[in-house]
């Protein structure tokens, strides 16, 4: 089912990489020729402080009403529970209703150590179907990620339905839900489906001069995959297709693949965003709750190049996705998880 | 001729009729161009049923067939306007050809406008990939006035060359009004004024290194610093928006640096910049500011066989394609083991590399920072 491992050569990847600091080197170097734009850049690969951090990634060790404990990277971490306190386990449930073991991510208050909000086993699949078998599908999410199996759930299947009216191989899904041994559990839409099949995702309009910057459009997430947890970066859908990202020399043969899509092949999508490099910078604002932050790339995140979709999560965003972050990124940008998305604007840092 | 015979009774039925052939021409020549784009979108490799227009309206399953019908249908009547003008098919043949093209035309209004209510940001479609902007207005009248143009060819006599100059004259006149009118209601002559003078951004401009590394090896940085060069390969290429970074390890004063070229993504005379990293002083600075060394915590490496690399006919990531090992900076072990990789993150980091005892002239720029400009 998976021949990703050979996509994976043709791409730089700051994961897949054997020489990863060449990547985080590349600011340094790079501010020998010019100077840094924006001060944060200086301090993009700097590991923070975990009392700098809003977001901890962990799996859960003990819950009771009034505490969580977290095993994380960096050893166990308690967190208080408030009665404000909201946590997330395919709905919305009591903290207290958390597993042990379950893998979560947590939004706790800047300065307090007490919890925002939990997500717990929250998973998401986006790209191409590829084969389907009643509520069971495969679905290719580029040569970055490979593909995942995808089961609905019965419950779930009318509201999915409603927004994915085409589940049939040739067509993009981009869904959320409880993250099982092997598949996803898919229990919501993340976006609605797009009207074209993969393979044909609008062009976008013709610019003159430069490209005008900040570009507006929707920023998602995604599961981190081989990625370290609580890493802080974005899978950015413009890489440079000569030196980072090209990996047609690797597509799937369409005799034996007919529905499977190389991001690559079909175009920049339906936001024009300038070619960037792992290690490079940029700055995201999440415009629904006005926090921003100097991200750097760390992987490619052409498959975005697929969805041509609006965020409605505070008005509606132009159409197209600038960055598919991490999804401490994603949270720590005050973004919700189960929401899917929220309104972006992108600048380069550096 | 007096102002009063230009409304003489022959004169307005000469204009009529001039009028009314002109629509025939028109009309195919605007059929046989939209059948033609969208042609041109096949041919490209795009799908018509993923056009924007009307069809959007239409079940996923029948967009593609009802795409296929209307272009074909457009192709036929576009030439069988041409073919009846004449004297050949006259009769029943040319009454049906226009009366098909009225109705064709007269139905597009219609969807256009329900096309306008339900998908109000979807392009009519009509002309391929130069239609996608948002049906407005101009799209509805231009719809409009060719159902009309339809409508007043039934009947018509068969076409035959201006018997007079004046004639001649008055056909080119209406013509040119009539194109006038239809450029006015087309929101594809924007669309096509923008292609004709379309520059890509460098921003997304693609070139290939190779370029990129001719570029520089033509340039006067490159010649000034060449003879410090430990290799003629670069151990890092990449590119951020419009500038593609070139690194090449150099030994200056005894001691390894790195020498960071920046190329401008243009096609001809690039504009070059260049500066040097030393990231041995630049971590001692960063030492001895903060106290302690910087470490950066990056994933684990994946060992990957180089034969992978070797098949896909490109050096490994970070390998030196001489087979040197890269710059001294990075620590030997990097590839194999740890985790944590010593890395030297400073403002003070340039302030660092002034104190380089090397030969080579430099200019003086804001920040206290070595940089050496092509002077953009």
């Amino acid at each position: 089912m998976r021949r990703n491992a050979d996509f994976r050569q043709g791409c730089d990847d700051l994961v897949e990489s054997p020489t990863p600091a060449r990547f985080t080197r590349r600011s340094l170097l790079r501010a020998a020729v010019f100077s840094p734009r924006d001060s944060s850049y200086q301090k993009l690969w700097d590991p923070r402080e975990a009392s700098a951090r809003t977001a901890i990634t962990g799996t859960v060790a003990d819950v009771s009403p009034h505490i969580i404990v977290l095993h994380t990277a960096q050893g166990e971490q308690r967190l208080a529970l408030s009665p404000r306190t909201t946590a997330w386990r395919g709905t919305a449930v009591a903290p207290a209703a958390l597993h042990k073991d379950d893998h979560v991510i947590v939004r706790h208050h800047a300065t307090h150590s007490v919890a925002e909000r939990v997500w717990a086993q929250i998973g998401r699949v986006a790209g191409t179907i590829i084969e389907t078998n009643g509520g069971t599908l495969l679905i290719d999410e580029g040569p970055a990620k490979g593909r995942k199996i995808v089961l609905i759930d019965k419950g779930a299947h009318q509201q999915i339905q409603v927004k994915f009216p085409r589940l049939e191989p040739g067509y993009l899904i981009d869904v959320i839900g409880l993250r099982q041994q092997g598949y996803l559990q898919a229990l919501a839409p993340a976006t609605y489906q797009p009207p074209y099949r993969a393979e044909h995702p609008p062009a976008p309009p013709m610019i003159n001069g430069h490209i005008p910057v900040p570009v507006t459009g929707t920023a998602v997430w995604h599961e981190p995959g081989e990625e370290p947890p609580g890493l802080l970066g974005v899978a950015y859908p413009a890489l440079d297709p000569e030196t980072d990202c090209e990996s047609a020399q690797f597509a799937a043969e369409p005799e034996t693949e007919p529905h499977a899509v190389d991001p690559h092949t079909v175009g920049p999508g339906c936001v024009r965003l300038p070619y960037l490099s792992v290690g490079s910078a940029v700055r995201i604002h999440n415009e629904c709750a006005d926090r921003s932050a100097v991200l750097p790339v760390t992987g490619c995140g052409a498959a975005a190049r697929l969805f041509c979709d609006r965020c409605v999560e505070c008005g509606t965003s132009p159409r197209g996705r600038l960055a598919d972050l991490t999804m401490t990124a994603f949270v720590e940008l005050g973004g919700n998880l189960e929401k899917g998305c929220f309104n972006a604007t992108l600048t380069i840092a550096g | 001729m007096g102002v009063s015979g230009l409304f003489t009774g022959d004169w307005v039925s000469d204009l009529l009729t001039a009028a009314r052939g002109i629509q025939l021409l028109v009309l195919a020549a605007l059929l046989l161009g939209a059948c033609a784009a969208k042609a041109r979108r096949v041919i490209s490799g795009h799908s018509l049923a993923a056009a924007t227009g009307p069809t959007g309206m239409f079940p996923v399953r029948l967009r593609g067939p009802i795409a296929i019908a209307l272009s074909v249908l457009e192709f036929a009547l576009g030439a069988g306007l041409l073919i009846t003008a004449g004297r050949i098919g006259a009769g029943p043949p040319a009454l049906v050809i226009r009366s098909l093209t009225a109705l064709l035309f007269g139905t597009a209004v219609a969807a256009l406008y329900e096309l306008r209510g339900r998908q109000p940001d979807a392009g009519c479609g009509c002309f391929g990939d130069l239609s996608h902007t948002p049906v407005s207005w101009r799209a509805l009248a231009r719809a409009a006035v060719l159902c009309l143009a339809a409508i007043a060819t039934i009947g018509l006599p068969p076409l035959h060359p201006p018997e007079s100059a004046r004639q001649a004259w008055l056909v080119l006149v209406l013509l040119a009004v009539e194109l006038a009118v239809l450029a006015l209601l087309s929101p594809e002559i924007g669309e096509i004024m923008v292609r004709l003078g379309y520059s890509e951004p460098c921003e997304v401009r693609r070139l290939p290194v190779s370029r990129t590394l001719s570029a520089l090896r033509g340039s006067g940085h490159w010649r000034r610093y060449r003879r410090y060069l430990t290799s003629q390969e670069p151990v890092d290429v990449w590119r951020e928006g419009c500038w593609r970074y070139v690194v090449f390890p150099a030994m200056l004063a005894s001691r390894r640096v790195e020498v960071v070229f920046a190329v401008y993504l243009k096609p001809r005379r690039a504009p070059v910049r260049a500066g040097i990293f030393d990231a041995t002083a630049d971590r001692r600075a960063r030492e001895a500011a903060e106290g302690t060394a910087v470490t950066v915590v990056v994933p684990a490496p994946r060992t990957v066989p180089a034969s992978r690399y070797a098949a896909a006919g490109r050096p490994a990531p970070g390998q030196a394609p001489s087979g040197q090992a890269p710059s001294g900076e990075v620590p030997s072990g990097l590839g194999t083991s740890g985790h944590a990789v010593p890395v030297m993150l400073s403002a003070q980091a340039h302030g660092a590399s002034r104190r380089l005892p090397h030969p080579i002239p430099v200019h003086r720029v804001p920040h206290n920072r070595q940089r050496h400009s092509a002077g953009l």
